[in-house]
């Protein structure tokens, strides 16, 4: 009896200890796989963010040469700037080249600055002493005097005035009866040449010229005064070109009127 | 006596054929308690061949004891200690010394077996 009772504890010791086993069985099993699961999942994510770190470098790598790219236009537009400045500067310098050559800035320099008047006291005179030989046209100052005067001084004129109208290669000294017309404007004496260019010159080559001992020896009172600062304004009036045309296509004339100063 | 060693292969099998996947946070408590449940049947088998054996204080042992170290694990990580390093200690001085007292009590009960067999071919020969 002792021996049955015996024998059946050690049998149910032997299902505990079975029931035991099998039960850490898969306790150990779950916790390999467990495990294997961790370091799958681990390297997974590990492959992500090489995965996703690769994809930041390559996006990094895109924006790098996008900024180089961007520099490079930068330095191009700066380079094309600064060329386009130069061009420009030049282009102003030579523009206030061609502005001076057709005197249309103001000027300043030494110079002399001639004065001449009809003869009223002559003419008076004359009138009263000899009115039958009396000719009005003896004592007043002509066109031709003004111009003749001009051009004998040409070679040393820099800059050229009459009563503040500014000569130019297109100006007329024309007569109209008693008054000058001057680039199409009347003027009455007394009429005062204004003159810029080397003084000595000037004045040996007014004193010499025929036409200034013509005016003297009319009795025209005509006189000359030296300035070491002579201010001459600008042409204000137009160039107005009614037949000419130009024979290269390069060239845009006449310019618009807003490239005209 | 090798129906503990079946139970432990067919476990075995069971839980590899069928995968019982726990959370990844807990792997750390599952692995502690594994280690309390070989050391409870380490000591059971150690009982066994010490003729000491009782099937209720190895049943009540082993979950105790799986628990209690799952749960130390998990308190340890509550409160930012690595407790369940601890319990690998214990557990882990627990088996080797469970395994060498069942390797002594076999080497003992190996012996005892040549002595016997020996003192029965004496009276043979006699």
């Amino acid at each position: 009896m002792a021996d049955k009772k015996r024998k059946s504890i050690k049998q149910r010791n032997i299902l505990f200890l079975s029931l035991i086993s099998f039960i850490l069985g898969v306790m150990i099993m779950t916790s390999i796989h467990t495990n294997h699961s961790a370091i799958a999942a681990t390297e997974s994510k590990t492959r992500e963010v090489v995965d996703y770190i690769e994809t930041l470098e390559a996006e990094v790598g895109a924006l790098e040469a996008e900024i180089n790219a961007t520099r490079e236009q930068i330095k191009a537009l700066e380079s094309s700037q600064a060329q386009e400045e130069t061009q420009l500067s030049y282009l102003n310098s030579l523009a206030g080249g061609l502005s001076v050559r057709a005197r249309l800035t103001d000027m300043e320099g030494p110079g002399i600055v001639i004065t001449l008047d009809d003869n009223a006291v002559g003419a008076a005179l004359a009138q009263k002493n000899n009115p039958s030989t009396y000719r009005a046209e003896n004592y007043i100052v002509h066109d031709k005097d003004l111009l003749y005067l001009i051009r004998a001084l040409s070679h040393a004129t820099e800059a050229c005035s009459i009563n503040g109208l500014r000569l130019t290669d297109a100006s007329s000294i024309r007569c109209a009866g008693t008054i000058i017309l001057i680039n199409s404007a009347r003027l009455a004496p007394p009429y005062k040449i204004s003159i810029i260019g080397d003084q000595k010159e000037l004045v040996s080559a007014l004193t010499s010229c025929g036409t200034y001992l013509s005016l003297v020896y009319r009795g025209i009172p005509v006189e000359y005064v030296k300035q070491d600062k002579l201010i001459i304004k600008a042409y204000a009036g137009a160039y107005s070109t009614n037949y000419v045309q130009v024979t290269d296509d390069r060239i845009n004339f006449p310019p618009p009127d807003d490239l005209l100063p | 006596m090798w129906l503990p060693l079946l139970g432990l292969i067919v476990g075995l099998l069971l839980g590899s054929i069928f995968t019982f996947n726990i959370p990844i946070e807990y792997a750390n408590y599952l692995a502690v308690a594994v280690l309390a449940g070989l050391d409870s049947l380490l000591g059971g088998w150690n009982a066994i061949f010490k003729r000491d054996f009782d099937g209720m204080t190895l049943i009540t042992g082993f979950f105790v004891n799986t628990l209690l170290a799952a749960g130390l694990a998990a308190l340890g990580d509550m409160i930012g200690i690595d407790l369940y390093l601890a319990a690998v200690v214990a557990f882990g001085i627990r088996i080797f010394h469970n395994i060498s007292s069942i390797r002594h009590e076999l080497i003992a009960l190996n012996r005892k077996r040549k002595g016997k067999r020996q003192s029965h071919g004496g009276i043979d020969q006699s």
